[in-house]
């Protein structure tokens, strides 16, 4: 209660002192955290949320955070060398043993729900603290992306559980000999919402979450004294909040909120290109696909030359110029190339003629019927690049039938593999390798590969680079083997890349913001002028 | 006998019939914001119907179109030489194109949704009044539960579970038209019921489709045509508002209430010409039917007309 009055205060002070030193920080996100705890839920809003509180042995940046850096022992064996004098918000020192603890946790289910890197964790065999400061990893297989994985492990106090003395015996069950883990009301309430971060839990509701500053943490102090986290959905109310000062960040505001703070004093935006990559997918099946019909019967999209037309044909300097303001860029592969890890690609032509040529050349001079299916209320601007798209395929000869429909019915539609040709937006955390290997890999339930190859793309040189990835220890070999996986992709063409999105965030003038391509919304990123 | 009969059926007339186009004139004479809504009405339905010749572009075709020529102010220069009266949208579209092809979709829906559903409208209500008995229980319980629902509720439930497309919002909005001229034709024609000529016509076995198609009909008929352009203008509007929640004709092939909605999200950036120019038409069109609509309906009423 104390600690509410505080921040209640702090929040009196800045609306009287008309925000020359604000202590607490009013963000809103566009949708609600889904919860203290921090292994159940993934998704930007509550992972945002939650790194205020807990960290990990690596950051979202792949850099060590709560380590200092790591040593292969053999390519199935790794030891993790912790970072020392870090303490939890309860007082207690950080130890190997949180981090064996944090493991267990995760492999236990509550209410027989699966935490959210349960299946990441799956080629772990054991967690083993070796002293104080070191923890070492064992895996089934050579599993280099572990490093990578362990963000996800956000590091909780043993404290929070009821766990016997004595050192903690790992196992994949969770069990590991612990007696009671904490229940969600614990966390919420914040008995264990115990982290190592540079803010601590005050109360949390799904609307409106409230967190101080950690004034022990490690590293350097956060200048915000609090956070307080208000969750919008809608998006022009989230715009009136900001404009009549009931936040000082909101996440996503639309392309034409942001065109009405042009020339405005009191307001700003701030963007950063993100790493959702926005593409066409196009199923290159040879029997032919579902919506897509030529003349002779033929299944025009298994080929190439059409694919590669169909790109030639967009100009995407004009969608992200003229349909984002610029606030987007133009893609020349499957994941964004400003990314850790992505090759560096040539820019993707634009030359309608050129096009119309190629069309012909693939025997199809007379274009073909192609139903393009775009949802219609799921990302920004999607209709209007839609209906761009369907503008440069109708120049080269293309009879493009347009279908939006709600997100609901698109998604089911994609899942039951109904749609020849749609758009869609993809990004995913742990870098380009992981996107192309779920959307373009030929599909394998026991390597975990291509499980939304909605395109139907099967190629020999790409699986064979992408499998030649999934065990390389290797980071420069690693990034390699990418490369030769997402040029041959590119050179085949199953998708087409359209654009970039990046976050966008409206704040006060005063604010600056350092975003990040994660799309998360957070306070280490909001900073005075 | 004969001869007596039609002697006195047939009285000498001291001045002729009117001519259809000296009722009009009496209808219209003197009352000038009807004509003038008259004219906004031909004027409307011309630009629509002959849109395909005069508009500058084809809205509809997408490879016209060029979203490099997209959200230019009025007046300004296109890509392709042309000139923009009233600007572009978003992805180029020629605002002034797509008012003249968006009055062809909004008045094809309007019409054709109100003459399908007031002619069932009309035709279930002349058979609960000719009826009686269950028939018309169910009819009339029918068009009780149909008047309960607010019918843009009504329309969008049905958008919902159907799809959407031009042709599901007519049927939408034939669903909700005919239930009102049901009751309407209902009450005339059960007053007609009780005069002479419909017993004549029963004491001469005639059937009850040709007792309704022939006498009833044309006797139950006037008041429906009265409401007719409110209906119509309705129609405009509610197709407008589908269109503007997204339900309505597909975003390809706009008609006004999809320009504006287009347009709402670029009002508070300035870019007013997009939403302004095709409610500004919605506005005007649906202000003439509803001046015209009204005059026709003064004069229909006795009262009024005993005035002028």
């Amino acid at each position: 209660m104390k600690k509410t009055l505080t921040t209640l205060a702090a929040a009196a002070a800045l609306m009287v002192g008309g925000g020359a030193q604000a202590e607490v920080l009013r963000m809103a996100y566009s949708s609600a955290p889904r919860s203290v705890d921090p292994y159940p839920f993934g998704g930007a809003t509550t992972a945002g949320y939650k790194e205020h509180i807990y960290e990990a042995l690596v950051g979202h940046d792949d850099q060590p955070l709560l380590s200092t850096g790591w040593t292969w022992n053999s390519p199935t064996s790794l030891t993790v060398h912790l970072r020392e004098g870090v303490s939890f918000h309860n007082g207690e020192p950080f130890t190997a043993r949180d981090v064996v603890y944090s493991a267990c946790r995760m492999m236990f289910k509550i209410d027989d729900k699966r935490n959210l890197l349960t299946s990441s964790m799956g080629p772990l065999t054991d967690v083993v603290a070796e002293g104080d400061h070191a923890v070492r990893f064992e895996t089934k297989n050579p599993y280099p992306l572990w490093i990578q994985k362990m963000k996800f492990l956000s590091i909780l106090s043993a404290s929070g559980g009821d766990v016997p003395d004595g050192p903690i015996t790992y196992d994949a069950t969770g069990d590991c000999g612990i007696t009671a883990y904490p229940t969600r009301d614990d966390f919420e309430n914040g008995d264990a919402a115990i982290g190592t971060g540079p803010f601590k839990h005050v109360s949390f509701a799904k609307e409106f979450a409230v967190m101080e500053r950690n004034d022990d943490y490690w590293g350097e102090a956060s200048k915000w004294e609090g956070v307080e986290i208000s969750s919008v959905s809608n998006s022009g109310a989230r715009f009136a909040g900001l404009l009549a000062g009931d936040y000082d960040l909101i996440e996503n505001p639309t392309n034409e909120d942001i065109t009405a703070l042009d020339g405005d004093d009191d307001f700003d935006f701030s963007g950063k290109p993100a790493w959702r990559t926005m593409f066409v997918v196009l199923d290159v099946n040879a029997e032919g696909a579902p919506g897509v019909t030529a003349a002779d019967g033929s299944a025009p999209l298994a080929n190439a030359k059409v694919r590669h037309a169909m790109s030639l044909a967009i100009n995407r300097d004009a969608i992200t110029d003229r349909l984002f303001g610029g606030n987007a860029t133009p893609a020349n592969q499957y994941a964004p190339s400003y990314r850790a890890g992505a090759p560096e690609m040539p820019a993707l032509e634009y030359d309608a003629d050129k096009a119309k040529a190629l069309l012909a050349e693939a025997g199809y001079p007379d274009g073909f019927t192609l139903q393009f299916n775009a949802p219609s209320d799921r990302y920004p601007n999607g209709t209007r690049v839609a209906q761009a798209l369907a503008q440069y395929w109708s120049r080269i000869g293309i009879t493009v039938e347009l279908n939006t429909q709600p997100w609901s019915v698109f998604a089911k539609a994609r899942r039951a593999r109904e749609m020849g040709a749609f758009f869609y937006g993809w990004g995913h955390p742990q870098g380009p390798a992981q996107m192309i290997s779920f959307a373009f890999a030929t599909r394998d339930k026991d390597l975990g590969l291509g499980s939304s190859n909605y395109s139907n793309y099967s190629s020999e040189a790409f699986d064979a680079a992408i499998k030649a990835w999934a065990v390389e220890t290797d980071a420069a070999k690693a990034d390699e083997h990418v490369g030769n996986a997402m040029r041959a992709a590119m050179a085949d063409m199953p998708g087409i890349p359209v654009y970039y999105t990046h976050s966008l965030w409206a704040h006060r003038a005063d604010l600056t913001v350092d975003g990040r391509q994660d799309e998360r919304t957070s306070a280490f990123m909001v900073s005075y002028k | 006998m004969e001869t007596a009969v039609e002697h006195t059926m047939t009285p000498k007339p001291d001045k002729p019939e009117p001519t259809m186009w000296e009722r009009f004139r009496k209808v219209f004479k003197g009352h000038p914001m009807a004509i003038a809504g008259l004219i906004g009405v031909t004027l409307f339905i011309l630009t629509a119907v002959f849109a395909p010749f005069i508009a500058p572009q084809n809205p509809y075709d997408l490879a016209k179109l060029d979203i490099l020529d997209g959200l230019l102010p009025p007046g300004s220069r296109l890509y392709d030489g042309t000139y923009s009266a009233m600007g572009t949208d978003a992805l180029g579209r020629d605002i002034l194109s797509g008012v003249m092809y968006g009055l062809r979709i909004s008045l094809f829906v309007a019409f054709t949704a109100v003459l399908v559903g007031s002619t069932i409208g009309v035709l279930l209500g002349l058979l609960a009044a000719l009826r009686g008995g269950w028939v018309e229980t169910i009819i009339m319980r029918a068009v009780d539960l149909k008047i309960s629902f607010p019918g843009i509720l009504l329309a969008l439930m049905l958008l919902a579970i159907f799809g959407t497309g031009v042709d599901k919002v007519i049927y939408a909005l034939i669903i909700g038209a005919w239930a009102s001229k049901a009751r309407l034709v209902r009450a005339v024609a059960l007053s007609e019921m009780k005069k002479e000529y419909i017993d004549a016509a029963r004491l001469a076995g005639l059937s009850d489709f040709r007792i309704m198609t022939r006498f009833l009909l044309p006797n139950s008929i006037s008041p429906v045509l009265v409401v007719l352009p409110m209906s119509i203008s309705g129609a405009i509007g509610a197709e407008a508002t589908l269109s503007f929640l997204g339900v309505g004709v597909p975003i390809t092939e706009p008609s006004l209430g999809l320009l504006i909605a287009n347009g709402n999200d670029y009002l508070l950036s300035g870019k007013w010409w997009i939403s302004i120019f095709p409610g500004a038409v919605l506005v005007a069109m649906v202000l003439c039917i509803n001046v015209v609509s009204d005059r026709l309906r003064d004069h229909a009423n006795p009262y009024l007309r005993a005035k002028d």
